[in-house]
């Protein structure tokens, strides 16, 4: 009987830690069991003030980003560096750093257990994962989770939803929020076949698994079906591990449009307003601006409302955001994707907004209300962000990794630079090619090309190829400045006129 | 009163051992257990994990501080260190030195005439397309000029190395997914098969 006891104690104790319980008190016979649980998961972890030390599980500027958010709210931040980053800016900022691999991303940022692992040995109490990298793999929000530590951003499950492009497309559709019109799924060229002679030509082909511009391809007639829809599917499969393809209607004359969310622990959602991000080169952003010059006062109603209708849909947790493109040509919007992540282009909505993005995603996830009603959130001004790549726009955007021999960035009121590059800095080949993200404020969005125009003038690097120069022709360049562009514009347009 | 009189299990010291193995192992923080006379106790430390939890071993070695960190005081010296494989890697990739040759890297007599096949670009060498996809080449094969040979990634972009000419494929230098300097040699190409194989 006794000895019966003492077992069911130990395999109480081994289901609890399976278990989703944050706490066990039980008293059976003369056997009292008292347990409570670690992690988050349930109410009590998440409450305000948990986090007492983040562990930065990225690179480059948004690691930086994020431990300046981290100083802020008087956290500790730990940086989780590869090899080929002990010199960067993160691991000199940060309050403490681990080495968690080999330069390779494989290897270091997006091996999961070795994070973890880093987060729990630093005796972290949460992880931000930025963008790209770990981001969005609901598997490492699980892995988080089962290890108690608090994953700041959403919860697993809206990873894993918003993910499934299929599922999230018939979401809004369920919701009556317009889907550009679409098969479900296409399992064979057949399929695909019967689609683009039902809807026409040019079709969209795209991975359900999505993300990045891999597996999609624009079909512009039946010769080129067969062909395309085997690549894609390929593309698909060796990046994603599933090589399920849709295929929709592509929208020649379209902006992208989406709308930043922030919803809290508490069911509170609120919408931040539109970024347009139309300049686009391989599906890639390359400016991005807040308000967009094209939508009516009736249209961002109605964007901002279906974004909202998304996240309260999922009662999304964290920052998100809900993407969308506008056809120019009938004045029609359609949901594309959520993602379910913070984005490289969020300044732009801080600096419209003037609310501190990462702040709140750090906030969220300790468990405190979001500080804001809608009523709250105004914009101001306009904003315009450059992404500079260390890429060489004069030669194909061939990659310019080395050293950087001269960095000065351009010192104005209203101009942010968020990077993590400086003089003698070694920009590894290992990883994406961003350098900085320079974003300005203006009063109005004349006001704001000026200023960027300015400021890329002042904007001084030597050692590695930039992608200013580029941008300094966008800035210039009549279309642009009249806002008469769309998603292909960049490429088919601008690029082609060199 | 009867119950608890029966209650004389004694827990020995492994019990003991096994209940803080598995309290260590799982989330939990504390366990308040009584049986009879019995009671134990166990409150974790302070958000460290266990000394069971996590590998301790080697702090400063491979996957050490960063120069120009400052741990706080009171941090306790623990390093997020890979496994034990990686870290061997990790040493011979951090420093970019020439990564080892292929397994069982074979003393070939190079011909007079073999030709270095070299990365212009630093990043990471691939032998295949894809990963779990065959070699694009094996040694001993014949490829013809402009054949992929390899690819190394620079910043996300796939770059392919081809054949500068006809030949046989003598030596793969780089291991798959290992770091590549600018320069390096990744393959010996003899473009004279016919005298090779004597």
């Amino acid at each position: 009987m006794e000895s019966q006891e003492y077992s069911h104690a130990l395999s109480l104790i081994a289901w609890m830690k399976e278990s989703r319980l944050e706490s066990l008190h039980l008293r059976m016979g003369s056997l009292i069991l008292d347990l409570k649980r670690q992690g988050r998961d349930q109410g009590e972890s998440r409450r305000p003030g948990k986090i007492r030390s983040v562990l930065v599980a990225n690179r480059g500027e948004i690691a930086v980003r994020v431990i300046r958010a981290c100083r802020e709210l008087g956290i500790e931040a730990i940086a989780a560096v590869s090899e080929a980053d002990r010199e960067s800016l993160p691991a000199k900022m940060a309050d403490r750093v681990l080495c968690i691999g080999p330069a390779q991303a494989k290897k270091s940022y997006l091996d999961i257990p070795t994070v973890v692992q880093a987060a729990l040995g630093a005796g972290a109490s949460a992880v931000h994962p930025g963008y790209g990298f770990l981001a969005e793999r609901p598997d490492f929000a699980d892995a988080c989770a089962k290890q108690g530590l608090i994953f700041i951003g959403p919860r697993p499950l809206h990873i894993r939803q918003m993910g499934d492009k299929l599922f999230a497309r018939e979401m809004a559709s369920s919701l009556d929020i317009p889907v550009i019109p679409g098969s479900r799924l296409v399992r064979n060229l057949q399929e695909a076949a019967q689609f683009a002679e039902k809807t026409g030509y040019p079709l969209l082909l795209k991975a359900a698994a999505g993300g990045g511009g891999r597996g999609m391809k624009i079909l512009q007639g039946p010769e080129e079906l067969q062909c395309l829809f085997n690549e894609a599917s390929a593309e698909a499969g060796a990046a994603f591990g599933d090589d399920r393809l849709y295929v929709e209607r592509y929208v020649p004359n379209a902006r992208h449009i989406e709308v930043q969310v922030l919803g809290d622990s508490h069911g509170n959602i609120i919408h931040l307003f539109e970024r347009d991000c139309s300049l686009q080169r391989r599906y890639q952003k390359v400016l991005e601006e807040s308000p967009s010059t094209v939508l009516s006062p009736d249209q961002r109603q109605a964007v901002c409302e279906a974004a909202l209708l998304i996240a309260r849909r999922i009662r999304y947790e964290s920052a998100g955001t809900v993407e969308f493109i506008l056809d120019q040509d009938s004045g029609r919007f359609y949901f594309l994707e959520m993602n379910t992540r913070i984005q490289v282009e969020h300044p732009v909505t801080e600096m419209v907004t003037g609310l501190d993005l990462i702040k709140e995603q750090i906030r969220i996830a300790g468990g405190e209300p979001l500080g804001y009603s809608q009523a709250d959130i105004t914009t101001r001004g306009h904003a315009i962000e450059c992404r500079i790549n260390a890429e060489s726009p004069e030669n194909q955007f061939a990659p310019s990794p080395g050293r950087i021999t001269k960095w000065q960035t351009p010192d104005a009121p209203l101009v942010r630079v968020d990077s993590h590059c400086y003089a003698g800095y070694v920009v590894p080949p290992f990883y994406d090619s961003l350098l900085a993200k320079i974003i300005v404020h203006g009063k109005d969005r004349r006001e704001a090309i000026e200023r960027m125009q300015t400021a890329l003038s002042h904007f001084r690097i030597a050692g590695v190829e930039t992608t200013i120069p580029l941008h300094r022709r966008i800035l210039t360049d009549e279309a642009y400045r009249a806002g008469k562009i769309n998603t292909g514009w960049l490429e088919k347009v601008f690029l082609q006129n060199g | 009163m009867d119950a608890m009189n029966k209650l004389t299990y004694e827990l020995s010291y492994r019990d003991v051992v096994d209940i803080m193995k598995i309290i260590d192992e799982s989330a939990c923080r504390e366990l308040h257990l009584e049986i009879g006379d019995f009671k134990l106790d166990l409150v974790k430390g302070p958000a460290v994990a266990g000394p069971g939890a996590f590998p301790r071993d080697s702090a400063g070695a491979a996957g050490g501080q960063v120069p120009g960190a400052n741990p706080p005081a009171a941090a306790p010296a623990v390093q997020a260190v890979p496994a034990a494989a990686q870290k061997t890697e990790t040493a011979t990739a951090g420093k970019a030195e020439p990564p080892q040759a292929s397994a069982g890297r074979r003393k070939v007599p190079r011909n007079a005439s073999s030709i270095e096949i070299v990365t212009p670009l630093a990043g990471v060498f691939y032998r295949a397309p894809a990963p779990g996809a065959p070699p694009f080449v094996e040694v001993d094969r014949l490829v013809e000029a402009g054949d992929q040979v390899a690819i190394v990634e620079v910043m996300k972009l796939m770059n392919s190395i081809k054949a500068p000419r006809k030949g046989i494929i003598r030596e793969i230098l780089v291991q798959n997914e290992n770091v590549v300097k600018m320069g390096q040699v990744l393959m010996i190409l003899d473009p004279d098969p016919a005298a090779a194989e004597k």
